[in-house]
């Protein structure tokens, strides 16, 4: 049960809802729990058993250590089985699928990279030890962050699993993202990803300077609107339950630079990285041969975030090198420049990224780049290429209108101007939303 | 404040509507989930399948987006391009290896039998109605004229092959494949019929001869429920009854086994599920069509794919007895029991977005 399917929206989350408020305050941590963990048996049996063990082990950990409070190499050696069999676990078991071809299980990443950070946070005194397994398995499994994130803090989680009261006022805004996320992954998402999968079908013969300009075009759009619905349905879910996520997407194709992009860009991880790996190591207080090496580590488990695959590290390899052009370089340069053109060659260099990212081999990816610049021998464009486009033209159109601020500022601007239209035209438009995302659900 | 909570009220509504509404219907009986598939990871994809196929206002909601979808410029989905005159299949490349079991099963058979054996291979409206596809695709299309031609080359030793494409051809502006549905009409099997007469040694008749009903006009086919475009007009199923002569056309289903006879084209069936089986009837695995009254005495078995139905009972009026073989649904059993050398001729027919992509007939015909 994806977070964007009909029996979802329409049966998983009413009676969710209606579960969750009809019982007493006090007891709504408890069937938050209940309801994560028939998610997690509904969709992955077999991770929800496995993924409760290991969650079970941390917490068990953390007592551990807790009783060795004053003994610092005994701590330190249990924070280390922790935080190694998390990551053993997280590595092991992705490199595994892949290799094999199987689906990732559900929330692996999410539990272990969360259990690392807890074992991390409780040795150094950021986070307190937790006393409560149930609270404890519900950080770990709550339901709407398993398929895809936010990576969040424990201690972030933790301080939210207090009894709340239901108020309807603050429920408009988390009802109204949550549509927005179905919305931006049925609408646009899946049907830019459709063009991406028929255009990287090609074979090379059928390939055209064209096409080949549009595979990363739509590659971006895709995964942008995929995941930053995700995280979107995500974050709406959570406000529904009185828990506030964190945004994994600010607006990532209008940046300034790679800098700012790799911070906009799938926030959570970025921020994840910094906290447990970026800092530790001494972010850029060393020079700039140690600062590069920092960076170059963080922005490559960055890129590797989505798998295991030497094009993905290449990806990150590519956004070091950017990134350390930009600081040591050109980065003088860039900040005289208009603000438009800057947006213009960010988004110029991520599209090219994404030809590193789109290749199944580094060769493909050479590939990929002759052919852009029109030296393979290829025709500008092909019969087919017009007709995918004209078939999927509006949708690439709406998908970079929708991926700038330009509508969320359009909404600040009604809303300030006149806010009871902006409240009725948001009814029409996320009441809309919701309609047509359901037809393409029943109808993909 | 107020219009916040206004807003959060009738959105939440939005949500519950449909479970309520399920519940009111009955519909939630449908849900279930079993155990089974609860330990294989499957219990999520269940329900929603089970809950997609109840949801209220399906139908409604799909013509809904798909008329939104081509008026962003769309006309093409799940492999089908669309429009108002009709949904139409597009074929990816035939798979090589499928091909090539499927010609050498046939091949096999055709050796091993001394009755002679005809082979009809029929396009698809893809390749016929070209005219109803956007210039700018067509280039991509599968060439299904050189891959019946490629067929037809490999078998031409052993087999009698008819043109079934130059005979719906010469008619494609006729309404010889339904417009939500990958099948034939009974018009287009006529044409087939016609085109098949040379090769099979009949005298085809005009179609004078018969007399032409539409009992059904509201069809709504397989393709439809690809791409449910509301704009999509619905389809019209007919029958051509032969009228010379008093002959009469008896169906046998299943004659080797519980042997029930109905007459041809029980007017029952065009409120079933699928209203095509009226010609064929309802249990597909083997079928005999009888005719009495009639100075022919030929025997003609064939092997089919549920593709041109309608055109066996067209073929009657020239046998004896027509047995219908349908391999997609045939039992092993039925199929040991049929002797080909006790019929006069065998007619193979076809259809390429079967032929090419689906190893049925290899595995069947491999088992016989």
């Amino acid at each position: 049960m994806q977070l964007a399917s009909l029996s979802f929206l329409y049966l998983f989350l009413p009676a969710s809802l209606a579960v969750y408020y009809l019982f007493p305050r006090r007891m709504r941590y408890g069937v938050l729990l209940a309801v994560s963990l028939a998610f997690f048996l509904l969709n992955d049996p077999v991770s929800l058993l496995f993924l409760s063990v290991s969650v079970t082990a941390d917490y068990a950990l953390g007592l551990l250590m807790e009783r060795f409070e004053q003994q610092n190499r005994r701590r330190r050696a249990i924070m280390l089985v922790m935080v190694g069999k998390n990551l053993l676990l997280f590595f092991g078991i992705s490199c595994y699928c892949q290799l094999h071809g199987m689906a990732t299980p559900l929330g692996l990443s999410v539990c272990t990279l969360l259990g690392t950070g807890y074992a991390v946070d409780i040795y150094n005194g950021e986070a307190l030890y937790e006393h409560n397994w149930g609270k404890f398995l519900l950080a770990h499994t709550l339901f709407m962050k398993l398929p895809a994130g936010p990576l969040v803090r424990y201690r972030t989680l933790r301080e939210q699993f207090l009894p709340k009261k239901a108020d309807f006022a603050r429920m408009s805004e988390p009802i109204a993202l949550f549509i927005q996320g179905v919305a931006k992954q049925a609408i646009l998402g899946s049907p830019i990803r459709q063009l991406y999968d028929t255009l990287s079908s090609f074979s090379r013969a059928d390939h055209s300077v064209f096409s080949l300009w549009l595979m990363p075009l739509c590659a971006a759009m895709s995964l942008y609107f995929i995941l930053s619905g995700y995280c979107d349905m995500a974050r709406g879910l959570g406000g529904m339950f009185g828990i506030s996520l964190p945004r994994n997407f600010y607006y990532p194709y209008q940046s300034r630079s790679i800098t700012d992009f790799v911070g906009r860009f799938n926030i959570s991880v970025t921020d994840y990285l910094k906290t447990y790996i970026y800092h530790p190591l001494g972010e850029d207080s060393g020079g700039f041969a140690s600062s590069a090496l920092n960076i170059g580590v963080v922005t490559l488990l960055w890129g590797i975030w989505f798998g295991f695959r030497i094009n993905y590290l290449l990806w990150g390899a590519f956004f070091v090198l950017l990134i350390l052009l930009e600081r040591s370089v050109w980065g003088k340069i860039l900040i005289k420049l208009p603000v438009f053109f800057l947006r213009i060659y960010t988004f110029a260099l991520v599209l090219l990224s994404f030809v590193i990212f789109n290749g199944r081999s580094v060769g493909q990816s050479l590939f990929f780049f002759q052919g852009m610049l029109g030296l393979g021998g290829l025709p500008m464009a092909t019969s087919p290429i017009w007709y995918l486009l004209s078939q999927y033209a509006p949708y690439l159109v709406l998908a970079v209108l929708f991926s700038t601020s330009l509508p969320h500022s359009l909404k600040g601007a009604l809303r300030k101007k006149s806010p009871a239209a902006a409240s009725a035209v948001g009814m029409v438009f996320y009441g809309g939303l919701l309609f047509l995302s359901t037809g393409f659900m029943l109808h993909p | 404040m107020r219009s916040q909570k206004i807003f959060s009220f009738l959105m939440l509504s939005l949500f519950f509507i449909p479970a309520v509404l399920l519940i009111l219907t009955g519909g939630w009986r449908g849900l279930t989930v079993s155990a089974a598939d609860l330990w294989d990871g499957f219990a999520a994809q269940s329900m929603e399948e089970s809950f997609t196929e109840a949801f209220l206002g399906r139908d409604f909601l799909c013509s809904v987006t798909a008329s939104m979808q081509t008026a962003l410029g769309r006309n093409q989905k799940n492999d089908c391009f669309y429009g108002q005159d009709g949904i139409l299949q597009n074929l990816p490349q035939s798979d090589e290896e499928i091909t090539t079991l499927n010609l050498q099963a046939l091949q096999d058979f055709a050796e091993k039998q001394s009755v002679p054996c005809y082979f009809l291979l029929s396009p698809t409206a893809a390749a016929i109605e070209q005219n109803k596809i956007p210039r700018l695709a067509l280039e991509s299309l599968f060439n299904q004229k050189q891959y019946i031609q490629r067929c037809y080359a490999f078998l031409s030793a052993s087999f009698h092959t008819i043109d079934g494409y130059n005979s719906l051809f010469s008619h494609q502006s006729e309404y010889l494949f339904y417009r939500t549905d990958s099948r034939l009409t009974a018009q287009g099997c006529y044409y087939l019929y016609v085109g098949a007469g040379d090769k099979l040694g009949y005298s085809a008749r005009s179609m004078d001869y018969f007399s032409i009903s539409h009992p059904l006009h509201d069809y709504k086919g397989n393709l439809f429920s690809l791409v449910p475009y509301g704009q999509t007009e619905p389809d019209m199923v007919s029958l051509f009854h032969y009228q010379k002569h008093n002959r009469v056309i008896r169906l046998v289903q299943d004659p080797l086994g519980k042997a029930e006879e109905t007459l041809l084209f029980d007017p029952t069936l065009l409120e079933s599920g699928d209203p095509l089986q009226v010609y064929l009837g309802p249990d597909r695995g083997v079928t005999d069509i009888l005719v009495s009254d009639t100075p022919y005495d030929g025997h003609l078995l064939v092997f089919t794919d549920g593709s041109c139905d309608a055109l066996f009972p067209l073929m009657a009026i020239h046998y004896l007895q027509i047995r219908v073989v349908d391999l997609h649904t045939v039992t092993t059993e039925q199929l040991s029991q049929i002797d080909p050398d006790a019929f006069d001729q065998v007619l193979f027919a076809f259809s390429v977005d079967q032929f090419g992509y689906d190893i049925f007939i290899s595995d069947s015909l491999g088992k016989n």
